[in-house]
């Protein structure tokens, strides 16, 4: 039996698609409730999937998130509240849509275009991740480093607000990072003296914390007023009028897969990313610009492609390389690591019907999103109507719980609280989350792999750049930072100017 | 809650001294030029190097700010109460978790924050709560086999 084959009969296995069925519906829940995010809805599921073999486990991840991604467009186009970052970029077109009386159109867009951004993604992934895990196989700890210090290099870049405040967060993540031993030498590091410290920084009660606790304390100190479009809405055949747009933007989808994918596999930019930059070249190339923003299709079936052909992008330099493409690879890295699947080029070699398999899912997942999406669509209303008000101390216990059964041990959710805090006040303050993230995920493989080629080079800090995969990447990392240092320069320079010219 | 950029740029400051200083605590690897204290260390002048520019920053474009301001939502004072709610309960859930149990703890936890989100209405919270908490530790500690603690219940259900 191939590998391939043995993969299908994973995937098939009843368990595995009840399991996808499963996410797929919590995922939907997740998405189209505004305030939650696909992050949420992944960090949530970590803890059912520590009891669950591999294949079922990544399946339920891969289906809640490509779900909620989805989902989060209903909210989006009814009430005004996109579901997930990712639906933010378009949210004012689709409501605008929906005000027009167009909401059958706009959540049949969001729904079809989100399958065909999946499958594209999911392509890109089964066809460029084995030949990239071939390639890497001849990469040593330098190019690693490189690699590693590249993702979080660009988690600061593509990160909103200040890139010092992106920085910030990704020496957070590092710090935290560095509690416990010490994988060089076994020395304890900044545990206090407490044995449970030792063992590091929990990566899943950092991640609730900071995703899920984070965004409950947002709602409780936000607004609560939702203008309720919904129940206004008559939705009949959501895939009328699909095919003819399909027709008439088919260069504008063909341009949102490419660049969704893309910003996808690029390591730190996600969904949401992938969103802001396809609407923003959707409008920049449309031959209707001033439509854009005023309840115009055009950006919603840009947008809409892409962050879901990111989502499966992010895969390739999480499963390749074992660095996360957004914040939702990173909490599946964790869990790969935790089910003994080692992320990396190697995957290909050991464990190569798990490639294969999470490919099937991909495909799987976007092809379910169809029922299950239109299902969404026509119980949107009853989701929308459950409280809030109970649904977040709920989701809260879900937290505890989730926190609690990593190690079984209530410092995870002491560690949940005060990251939970922690990611509150840095997001209100304008730290972004993900990097933090990202630096907690990819810390002790940075370290081991600079502490390894300091050693081999003898602390001759040239050796980094003696290889040539290794002196590209190093080179491409240091571009990357001296882009946000000249554009910094730029800006500052500006400013100056209009300060010293004369008022007229 | 929004903070001035120069107050964080102080406590990065001192979190980079508070970094270094345990760093050179650290004993160096036998026969290496390196140790445990190279990569802390490294994190440390990030800090720093952030912290001045931070603290620059807004010495410069936040002048006259306020060094803390909790901005919008807590000019109702309702709001800061809930915050401290849903922290001081997480706080009291922790140091009684055993003593309690999860059912019981997190039942009077989500009942609790549930009520007040209702404007004062806990009955039915409690309704809803009490049977969602059952329902988790069901889900969690029967079939996911995670030994969630049942405190005074010991015995009395699954």
């Amino acid at each position: 039996m191939t590998a391939f084959e043995t993969a299908l009969g994973l995937v098939l296995e009843p368990y595995t698609l009840a399991m996808m069925l499963l996410a797929g519906l919590f995922g939907l829940f997740v998405g189209a409730m505004p305030g939650l995010t696909a992050t949420m809805a992944t960090a949530l599921l970590v803890p059912v999937t520590f009891f669950m073999p591999p294949v079922p486990a990544i399946a339920m991840l891969v289906t809640a998130t490509a779900m909620a991604i989805f989902a989060g467009d209903l909210p989006g186009a009814l009430v005004r509240i996109p579901g997930t970052p990712a639906s933010a970029a378009y949210v004012e077109d689709a409501y605008r849509l929906t005000k027009k009386g167009q909401a059958e159109l706009v959540l049949g867009c969001g729904l079809v275009f989100s399958v065909i951004g999946g499958i594209f993604g999911s392509i890109v992934l089964a066809l460029s991740a084995p030949v990239l895990a071939e390639f890497a196989l001849g990469f040593s700890s330098f190019e690693y480093f490189w690699l590693a210090l590249f993702g979080l290099s660009c988690a600061v870049f593509v990160s909103t607000g200040r890139p010092v405040k992106g920085a910030v967060s990704v020496l957070l993540g590092l710090l935290l990072a560095t509690v416990g031993i010490d994988p060089t030498a076994g020395h304890p590091r900044f545990t206090f003296g407490s044995v449970e410290l030792m063992a590091g920084v929990s990566f899943i009660p950092a991640m609730i914390g900071m995703f899920a606790m984070a965004e409950v304390l947002r709602w409780v100190t936000s607004p609560r007023v939702i203008e309720d479009l919904a129940a206004r809405q008559k939705l009949g055949n959501v895939f009328r009028g699909q095919w003819r747009l399909l027709r008439r933007y088919r260069w504008n989808v063909v341009r949102a897969n490419v660049v969704g994918t893309l910003i996808g596999v690029l390591p730190g930019a996600g969904a949401d990313i992938a969103a802001w930059v396809t609407y923003a070249l959707s409008k920049r190339f449309s031959k209707e610009p001033e439509k854009f923003g005023t309840g115009h299709i055009e950006g919603v079936v840009d947008a809409g492609t892409a962050n879901n052909s990111a989502l499966a992008g992010a895969w390739v330099p999480a499963l390749v390389f074992g660095i996360p493409g957004d914040s939702i690879t990173a909490i599946v890295i964790g869990v790969l690591f935790i089910k003994g699947m080692n992320p990396g080029p190697t995957v290909m070699l050991h464990n190569p019907e798990f490639l294969y398999a999470i490919f099937i899912v991909f495909i799987l997942a976007n092809l379910l999103m169809l029922p299950l999406g239109w299902l969404a669509i026509k119980v949107f209303r009853q989701i929308l109507s459950i409280p809030r008000e109970f649904l977040m101390p709920l989701i809260l216990v879900s937290c505890v719980v989730g926190s609690f059964a990593i190690n079984n041990s209530i410092f995870g959710v002491g560690i949940m609280l005060a990251l939970g805090l922690l990611g509150w006040i840095m997001e209100a303050n304008g730290f972004p989350i993900a990097p933090a993230i990202l630096g907690l995920v990819l810390g002790e493989m940075i370290e081991t792999h600079f502490m390894t080629s300091m050693i081999k080079a003898d602390g001759n800090l040239l050796a980094f750049f003696e290889r040539p995969v290794s002196a590209f990447l190093g080179v491409v990392t240091l571009a990357v930072w001296g882009w946000i240092l000249f554009a910094r320069l730029r800006r500052l320079g500006r400013a100056r100017a209009l300060d010293v010219s004369p008022a007229p | 809650m929004r903070i001035h950029d120069g107050v964080f740029g102080v406590l990065l400051l001192l979190l980079a001294g508070f970094v270094l200083r345990e760093a050179t605590g650290f004993p160096p690897m036998p026969g290496q030029r390196f140790g445990p204290s190279l990569f802390p260390s490294l994190l440390a002048a990030g800090f720093a190097l952030c912290g001045l520019l931070l603290l620059a920053g807004g010495l410069v474009s936040e002048r006259g700010r306020p060094l803390a301001s909790l901005e919008g939502w807590a000019e109702k004072g309702a709001r800061v109460v809930d915050v401290a709610l849903v922290v001081g309960g997480l706080v009291l859930l922790i140091a009684l978790w055993q003593r309690l149990g999860f059912v019981i703890g997190a039942t009077l936890y989500a009942t609790a924050l549930a009520g007040r989100f209702l404007g004062g209405r806990y009955l039915p919270a409690l309704l809803v709560c009490a049977p969602a908490c059952f329902a988790i530790d069901w889900a969690f500690r029967r079939l996911l086999l995670v030994p969630l603690p049942q405190g005074p219940l010991t015995g009395l259900y699954w």
